[in-house]
């Protein structure tokens, strides 16, 4: 048997949580519902004078979310660099899919475009336009190489 | 597209962790009017609040590969998230309050009409004026409609502490709009 909620504390959880009984937390709800049902007429009251601060919370504007702030957000979001994004992430994604040989040729074409980044002349439309990419490359990666030393000139 | 709107919230999230383009469109078109309402609300200002607005979902991108699912709904994490940084802009700006500041009443006037334009800014000015601890239990109840567990869990206080912050606002409120319902 339990005890049947009273009408301050009725009232005190309808000015807290409002008129609309299903946005209470539970257990308060259900013990609500009951003195409702026990005092129809007071506890109407109490929720007719919580529904009316609701109304006119309701009529606090909404904050109009612009396709010019979505745009900008959209575009500052893509700038920006996962720190979760790793290469563990990507290596984990590239094994998941069962790529093993993936793997290896994903290193070297990143290593490869690191140095081609970097090395003089290279641009993407050059070896576009090559005849033979792959050798085009090669040539760049060797004009890149440091005479002198072996080392890369990056 | 129809296959991302199916997709579950959390593989969006992760989806866009991994920097797809198609995820955080979908998620910053689902998510952005909740967080710059919630952000206008606490700050009182709709410029501070799309700037706090582009700033969450920034550090939500950074992050989101590692948030776990498990843990909070990725919509009560960018509460929190938002939540922080209206925080920083308040103290930055010294505008915490913790007492409801004087402010001479602004009863019924004779030439004061009740356009529903002029009972928004009223209710704006009062939420406003609000302690931030009550107007934040308000704006995250009523108008994020976050349940009580998810409201409270993000303010860090009971279900009955948040009840009492509720209740002291919601009677401020009350008492500073009443003339609002008694012309009605």
């Amino acid at each position: 048997m339990t005890t049947m909620m009273t009408l301050d504390r009725f009232e005190t959880a309808a000015l807290a949580w409002g008129g609309d009984l299903s946005r209470w937390p539970e257990p308060l709800r259900r013990e609500a519902e009951a003195l409702c049902t026990a005092q129809p007429e007071r506890t109407r009251d109490l929720i007719a004078a919580a529904g009316r601060l609701d109304l006119a919370l309701a009529a606090a504007p909404a904050a109009p979310a612009s396709l010019a702030l979505r745009s900008r957000v959209i575009a500052a979001a893509s700038r920006s660099r996962p720190t979760g994004w790793s290469l563990g992430e990507a290596l984990r994604g590239i094994i998941g899919a069962g790529v093993g040989a993936a793997l290896a040729a994903s290193c070297i074409a990143g290593v490869l475009a690191g140095v081609l980044a970097n090395a003089e002349g290279f641009s993407p439309s050059r070896l576009a336009k090559a005849q033979d990419p792959g050798v085009e490359a090669m040539q760049l990666l060797r004009g890149s190489q440091d005479p002198a030393d072996g080392s890369w000139s990056a | 597209m129809s296959s991302a709107l199916a997709e579950s919230e959390e593989d969006l999230v992760l989806r866009a962790g991994r920097g797809d383009a198609d995820a955080i469109s979908l998620i910053v078109t689902r998510k952005l009017p909740r967080v710059l309402n919630l952000a206008r609300r606490m700050l009182g200002d709709q410029a501070e609040a799309e700037d706090v607005a582009q700033e969450t979902f920034i550090r939500a991108w950074r992050t989101a590969a590692q948030w776990k699912p498990g843990k909070a709904r990725f919509d009560t994490w960018l509460h929190r998230v938002a939540l922080n940084l209206c925080y920083d802009r308040l103290r930055k700006s010294r505008r915490l309050t913790h007492d409801p500041p004087d402010r001479p009443d602004e009863g019924p006037g004779p030439d004061r009409g009740l356009l529903a334009q002029d009972v928004g800014r009223r209710v704006d000015q009062a939420l406003g004026d609000l302690p931030e601890r009550q107007r934040e239990a308000i704006v995250l109840v009523h108008y994020q409609e976050l349940s009580a567990a998810e409201a409270s869990s993000l303010m860090g206080v009971s279900i009955e502490a948040l009840e009492s912050l509720l209740a002291r606002g919601r009677r401020t409120l009350r008492s500073a709009l009443a003339d609002l319902w008694r012309e009605a």
